[in-house]
């Protein structure tokens, strides 16, 4: 890639943040001025960069972005209505720098979502506009006797979804003395960008009030969740550390790490040559001398891995910034006003950890919009806010990080889990029974309890939570739920501080699959079973039967040129290797286990053993 | 709810249901009040909003309920203060 534009998405990317983290202060104080400043500065510096390349479409957006900036900060306030069309603005600047990483250019519709983003800012305020084409318009004239008759209009419009306008008129100007406010003059025009049969539906009560026509034009791009609250901002790292730091792409950090991993292997030849060595005539100081300089290269390849360990710890930031654009759209596309909090950005971990907790979060989060949080009336009738509440919290546990994601929501329905856990052949009738609560919560992880299933997918509804739970413990954590009914459930992911995940081989040996470190492997090979007299079987080692009748072998050379015969090499995996415990701690040829995506706990060969 | 009197200002609390149309209704017929502050509300009945429309008083706050305070508060306000932004 063009090294300018290397640096612009670099840089872009920052921008962007900048911009979303000012936004999301905004929306807990509107007039925070250092935010107001932040976010200009952000987006007047994006704009400006945007003007070195083929980005019109994306200079135009910002250009509107800045220009509703610049007013608010003459104001000293960001009005409520420019949030979320900025914060849309923000968001699609985000998919088109990665679609620009990616492809070179921006996507091919760039230039009339950038003029739909822009004329939404634009508009942003005009509650009265009704006249957007693709609309729906609302015309509601209340009968007098509406208040006497118990119908409050506004709580019946409010009901619509995806509203895009709304203007309250009165039918006539009577005032004064004579004024009486139990007569209803209320005249209502709304807009909404729901399908007409749904806002019929949702008027059906007062149909015989309200006139809707909907304009002939294609597109409705549903944009105003009127009852949106972007969540909090989260812990702050640093503001600026620039002056001392280099930037490092994720890329080269991973090439470091595995540049270690193969020193290490590296060093283990060494160490074979120093008892070579040993044995030779005379050869005993010598074996002593290299035995010496190699723990000292051993001390500091460990210092090393601990290095590059540290460098690749990033705050759990940039994950939970992700977050509050799923909860809105989320909030948008299931009609549950929703706020997200957010707090423990700055606690760090592994980046690959930090990469891989994204999909199970937002399939929690989902869960918790889908399943947990009731709908708005029934949280009204039950004395709830109207609006769930939906914390994501890191914190610090006993050398571990724990992820709380809260929900205020209805709680896991307990009778339901032993109903459907007996349903679905889980467990019979009378051992469903006998579970305590916390054991039938454990069911929802069974893998047996969820309908829909795609194995190592978490994404898309109806998968289940034993795919999360997996994806956890292939990162090295593990899941925990704890739930009251009526008040809400709380899913707390615990994922070791530091860790490093491993690159491993998946082979296949009988009924079996196990897992071998890659940093052990040199390559694996196609040969004839007559070169093959000196390898080592892994059917012996695990007590299963040599495949017989084919006369070529699948071989692992390890380093040192040991052969290990195997029935298949599978694939690949990146995982966090886990000490044996219970039954199986100090199983001899085994240095631990891994959880696969699908959720399958896999023994990890201990090569230098079985070499031996 | 409660209709709070405070100087030139009413402040309106909590869930604001039909009955409160009335009350307030006097309060906004004395003239003596020139805002009214939404930012404790919780909800506003359309009896309520009518009042609100009928006599015109300066909106002022951002009420603590999204309806309102990105729906009726914006509505009001733009029929009775075209030229003015939010307070």
């Amino acid at each position: 890639m063009d090294a300018l534009l290397e640096q612009f998405l670099i840089e872009g990317r920052d921008q962007r943040r900048e911009a979303a983290r000012a936004l999301e202060r905004l929306s807990v104080a509107a007039d925070d001025a250092h935010a107001l400043e932040a976010c200009f500065r952000a987006v007047h510096t994006l704009k400006g960069s945007t003007g070195l390349f083929d980005l019109a479409p994306m200079g135009q957006m910002l250009h509107v972005a800045e220009d509703r900036l610049e007013a608010a900060r003459k104001t000293g306030l960001l009005q409520r209505a420019d949030q979320l069309p900025l914060l849309r603005i923000v968001d699609l600047i985000e998919d088109w720098l990665e679609h620009l990483a990616a492809y070179g250019a921006l996507p091919a519709d760039a230039a009339e979502r950038a003029a739909d983003a822009g004329s939404t800012l634009t508009r942003a305020g005009r509650y009265d506009d009704l006249t957007r084409p693709g609309v729906t318009r609302i015309h509601y004239v209340p009968r007098e006797d509406a208040y006497f008759a118990g119908d409050d209009p506004l709580a019946i419009i409010k009901a619509v979804p995806h509203l895009t306008a709304l203007r309250i008129s009165l039918r006539d100007q009577a005032s004064g003395a004579l004024y009486d406010p139990f007569h209803c003059r209320l005249v209502l025009d709304a807009a909404s960008s729901a399908p007409p049969e749904v806002i019929a539906k949702a008027l059906a009560l007062v149909a015989d009030q309200v006139d809707l026509t909907t304009s002939a034009m294609p597109e409705a791009g549903a944009l105003e969740a009127a009852s949106l609250e972007p969540g909090a901002p989260e812990a702050r790292s640093p503001e600026s550390q620039a002056a001392r730091t280099v930037r490092l792409s994720a890329e080269r950090l991973d090439e470091m790490a595995r540049l270690t991993e193969e020193l290490t292997a590296a060093r283990n030849g060494l160490m074979d040559l120093a008892r070579q060595v040993e044995h030779l005539p005379g050869g005993h100081d010598l074996a002593s001398g290299l035995s010496a300089r190699l723990g000292r290269v051993d001390r500091l390849s460990e210092e090393l891995r601990a290095v590059i360990g540290q460098a690749r710890l990033v705050p759990l930031s940039g994950l939970l910034e992700r977050l509050p654009r799923v909860v809105r759209s989320l909030s948008q596309t299931l009609n549950k006003p929703a706020a997200l909090t957010l707090s423990g950005g700055a606690l760090e971990l592994d980046r690959s950890v930090v990469d891989g907790l994204f999909d199970p979060l937002l399939h929690i989060l989902r869960n918790a919009m889908d399943h947990g949080l009731e709908p708005a009336s029934e949280r009204a009738a039950s004395g709830k806010p109207q609006m769930g509440a939906l914390h994501v919290v890191a914190r610090r546990q006993a050398g571990e990080v724990a992820i709380d994601i809260k929900d205020d929501g209805a709680g896991v329905n307990l009778g339901a889990i032993r109903a459907r856990a007996v349903a679905r052949g889980v467990l019979d009738a009378r051992s469903a029974d006998q579970l305590d609560p916390d054991a039938l919560l454990e069911l929802i992880f069974h893998p047996g309890f969820t309908t829909a299933r795609t194995a190592g997918a978490i994404s898309g509804r109806g998968v289940g939570m034993d795919a999360v739970r997996a994806a956890i413990a292939q990162l090295g954590g593990r899941v925990q739920v704890r739930s009251t009914t009526g008040q809400g459930t709380t899913i707390t992911l615990i994922m070791p501080a530091s860790i490093m995940l491993t690159p491993l081989a998946l082979v296949v040996c009988g009924q079996a699959r196990y897992a071998v470190p890659l940093a052990a492997v040199e390559r694996s090979a196609r040969i004839d079973s007559g070169q093959a007299a000196d390898a080592v079987h892994l059917a012996d080692l695990v007590g299963a039967q040599r495949r017989s009748g084919s006369t070529t072998l699948t071989v692992l050379q390890l380093q040192r040129g040991a052969l290990l015969v195997v029935d298949g090499v599978i694939g690949r995996l990146d995982a966090a290797v886990k000490p044996l415990t219970g039954l199986m701690a100090g199983a001899p040829g085994f240095v631990g286990s891994v959880t696969t995506a699908d959720g399958l706990a896999l023994l990890v060969l201990d090569v230098e053993s079985l070499a031996r | 709810m409660s209709i709070i009197e405070d100087g030139a200002n009413i402040r309106l609390e909590g869930l604001c249901r039909v009955e409160d149309a009335e009350p307030l209704t006097v309060l906004l017929q004395s003239g003596r009040f020139e805002t009214v502050d939404i930012s404790s509300c919780d909800g506003l009945h359309s009896a309520v909003t009518q009042a609100l429309l009928v006599f015109g008083p300066t909106i002022i706050g951002e009420a603590a309920d999204p309806f309102v305070r990105d729906w009726i508060a914006p509505a009001l306000r733009a029929q009775r203060q075209p030229d003015q932004g939010e307070v």
